[in-house]
């Protein structure tokens, strides 16, 4: 069930009207918790009761940590939520490699056929949960008494697949109080649902067709082909999990609850690290907390503590040396950029900035392409001779580039701050909503999946 | 709350606006919607028109109206209005709906229709989409479109369409059918047109060869499909010609493969249309824009080979 789905809207009507007409917070969670539950079965249903296990044990953990303070409990808790998670998105992976490493020393073993399910949104739910009990364990926030409000907590459909990564601080106080309907709230979560939409239907799907044309074969690209489509690939993925992302505040806004931001115009950044504060801002500041941090941060060996940092943020993308790269080459330009004191004149902020987002766009190469012999083939067209130009350039791919690289620091604007939207008159308000709902109307068709779906 | 309820309220009036807009206009965004339908709505508003050319892209690009109008005063028939009605990436079905719709048009004396590998891709009529499936998002889809004209019509969203839509609006009936892009629509407003320099390639000459034997058996819907359009325009009087543009490589053309010269075959047997295979004719390169396509200098000289072809053959019934 996507959110751009008449199904989701079916769910959302009757789960709004429910939640706003019921006068005690039980109910209301009990109305989002059904509502999460369903959302996620029509999925994959078997799935549900992965998510409800994993509810149940994180709960009676945590609730078992408040009462005594324990190393081996917060260990045990989070061994089992990431081998949950590595089983599921690793295991096949990991053996398959183990078996080809085997054979290099002529221990030939059967290639095991596995044909293992990925339950939706794994990746983001263990990460939230880990630092649910990391942060009990650290007295950070009190366990969780109510089952309830930890089952939405963990559940809460509008994050479940591929977040914000929300953090218990931050959700935990505001479900367990009863809140009165803020029109205003509801009113800028239409508009951030529409301006979802607009960028999953109207941008990230129209240019996904020319992406993916390009990945299929990269070695007969001509120069100018395989530049464009890379650019095109950087705005798909931007204007997907962007949209996704705000879709999901949108619904949270509609529900009362503020979900985090999770982009800031990322390709505006002017260093890498600018980037990864502006760029999937939830996971970030996880990866931060609890990975970089605790191996050392900055007070000691900070360039592997990145490099290994970003690797590990790779490895969470996807199962596959394209991902394992990706983050490590990540790490080392940061480390590199930690390095070098960068440089205050503002006259070289533009090229700084068309610097990152030329490098960020080189590595998105290993994140897009489905093998390393794809990215590779893509590099060499990319970077070695012979530079063939193709002449003819499709208006829509052109068009949807300029306007999307003009325009969506106009969007970001609007859907930061609410009273830059606030500031137009309701009947702009409406026709700015209605344009981006035409649009999609326009280009929609056939659905994708979000592209963070798979992670 | 009176704030939200205003923004509601704004939201449920444009909506309501564009409905009734596209309820007005629904036939024509529809037209706008698709390049066939497009072609389509541009003769309806050029009839009545003595010759159409039906085909793929190759028709497109191979015959060109002026010329061939042209061509036949200049051999002594009375000048003729001719329309290309040909579509990109088109298929058997988008020809047979063509056929049909435009059989019986007022002035029609000569249809002129394309048989090739491209012409014969089989696919359904693409404008008819209503939602497939019979999932929740597939039936409230199909009922949408069904009950909305802005949902029906919604293809014209998109940034051709909205191309396509002006062009039917402003300037529809200059076009006669040969434009295909934005940057065509204009030229054809601002330029007008004019015909290539005829000289340079003037002793060039090609003769349509005949096509014979074979087995036609593999290709028995299609042939069905061209009978049926042969047949709906000899019911109405009007004169119908299949014809196989030139290629500009003969030796790997598929054109030339037995089974497709015995569809040819087969199809002037059943229907005692002449069929004019121009695909074996060795043409300049400066004829072509690519393997299969004619130039505009191509398009513009075969244009007036085939007026003369015709002017030759029997149909000087429907050229006089």
């Amino acid at each position: 069930m996507l959110f751009n789905s008449f199904s989701f809207l079916a769910l959302l009507a009757p789960a709004l009207l429910c939640y706003w007409a019921a006068r005690s917070q039980r109910v209301r969670l009990f109305v989002l918790f059904v509502a999460s539950a369903v959302f996620y079965a029509f999925h994959h249903w078997p799935s549900v009761f992965l998510l409800f296990a994993t509810i149940g044990v994180n709960f009676l953990a945590a609730r078992a940590q408040e009462r005594g303070r324990s190393r081996a409990l917060l260990t045990a808790v989070i061994v089992a939520d990431l081998g949950v998670l590595f089983w599921f998105k690793y295991a096949a992976f990991a053996i398959r490699e183990v078996v080809r490493g085997l054979s290099l020393f002529g221990l030939a073993l059967p290639e095991p056929q596995w044909s293992q399910w990925l339950p939706l949104g794994i990746s983001f739910f263990t990460f939230q949960v880990v630092a649910y009990q990391v942060d009990v364990y650290r007295r950070e926030i009190p366990a969780e008494r109510s089952l309830l409000v930890f089952a939405v907590f963990k559940s809460f459909f509008a994050q479940l697949i591929a977040g914000p990564i929300v953090r218990g601080k931050e959700l935990l106080p505001r479900l367990r109080e009863l809140a009165r309907f803020e029109p205003e709230r509801f009113h800028y979560g239409v508009f951030l649902f529409a301006s979802g939409v607009l960028l999953k239907i109207g941008v990230a799907d129209v240019l996904r067709q020319f992406v993916d044309e390009a990945f299929k074969a990269p070695a007969g690209l001509a120069t100018t082909d395989a530049w464009l489509s890379l650019v095109a690939f950087a705005f798909q993925l931007f204007a997907d999990f962007w949209g996704y992302s705000t879709m999901a505040r949108g619904i949270g806004e509609m529900f009362g609850v503020e979900l985090p931001l999770n982009f800031a115009a990322p390709y505006l950044a002017d260093s890498l690290q600018s980037f990864w504060r502006r760029w999937h801002i939830t996971l970030s500041q996880w990866f931060r907390d609890y990975v970089y941090v605790p191996l050392g941060g900055n007070r000691a060996k900070a360039a592997r503590n990145l490099i290994l940092t970003m690797t590990i943020a790779g490895v969470w993308h996807g199962a596959g040396w394209t991902f394992v790269l990706w983050g490590a080459l990540h790490g080392v330009w940061l480390a590199i950029e930690r390095r070098l004191a960068p440089s205050p004149s503002p006259s070289l902020r533009v090229l700084r900035t068309f610097g990152v987002f030329v490098g960020v766009c080189l590595l998105w190469v290993l994140f897009r392409a489905p093998t390393m012999d794809v990215a590779f083939a893509y590099y060499a067209r990319l970077l070695l001779p012979p530079y063939t130009a193709n002449p003819i350039v499709p208006e829509t791919l052109a068009i949807w580039l300029i306007g999307f690289a003009v325009l969506h620091p106009l969007l970001a604007k609007w859907t930061t701050d609410r009273l830059r939207f606030f500031a137009f008159p309701v009947w702009a308000q409406a026709a700015i909503t209605w344009f981006f709902l035409l649009v999609a109307l326009g280009y929609g068709g056939q659905k994708y999946d979000f592209v963070y779906f798979a992670f | 709350m009176r704030r939200l309820g205003a923004y509601l309220l704004a939201l449920a009036l444009i909506g309501a606006a564009l409905e009734l807009f596209a309820r007005g206009f629904r036939t024509t965004l529809i037209d706008a919607s698709h390049r066939a339908l497009f072609k389509a709505a541009l003769l309806d508003r050029r009839l009545p028109v003595d010759v159409v050319f039906f085909g793929s892209s190759r028709t497109g690009e191979a015959l060109r109206p002026m010329s061939f109008s042209d061509e036949l005063a200049a051999g002594g028939a009375r000048r003729m209005s001719a329309f290309n009605m040909s579509v990109q990436y088109t298929s058997l079905e988008i020809l047979d709906a063509l056929a049909t719709r435009f059989a019986a048009a007022p002035g029609l004396r000569l249809a002129i229709v394309e048989v090739t590998k491209h012409q014969l891709t089989r696919a359904p009529v693409p404008w008819s989409d209503a939602p497939a499936g019979a999932d929740f998002d597939a039936r409230v889809g199909g009922w949408l479109v069904a009950h909305s004209a802005l949902v029906a019509a919604r293809k014209v969203l998109v940034l051709d369409s909205l191309a396509r839509l002006f062009a039917i609006l402003a300037v529809g009936g200059r076009f006669d059918g040969t434009e295909q892009f934005g940057t065509d629509y204009a030229a054809k407003i601002f330029g007008g047109a004019a015909d290539v320099d005829r000289s340079a390639y003037a002793a060039v000459e090609c003769a349509p060869v005949a096509s014979e034997g074979g087995d036609p058996s593999l290709f028995a819907g299609e042939l069905e499909i061209y009978t049926r359009i042969a047949g709906a325009f000899s019911a109405r009087g009007v004169q119908v010609v299949f014809y196989v543009p030139p290629m500009q490589d003969t030796v790997t053309a598929t054109e030339i493969d037995p089974n497709h010269r015995a569809l040819r075959a087969a199809l002037h047997a059943r229907t005692g249309a002449p069929v004019l295979d121009f695909s074996t004719c060795q043409l300049p390169p400066a004829y072509f824009r690519d393997a299969i396509h004619l130039s505009h200098v191509g398009g513009s000289h075969f244009s007036r080979m085939l007026a003369r072809a015709l002017a030759k053959e029997s149909v000087a019934r429907a050229v006089q």
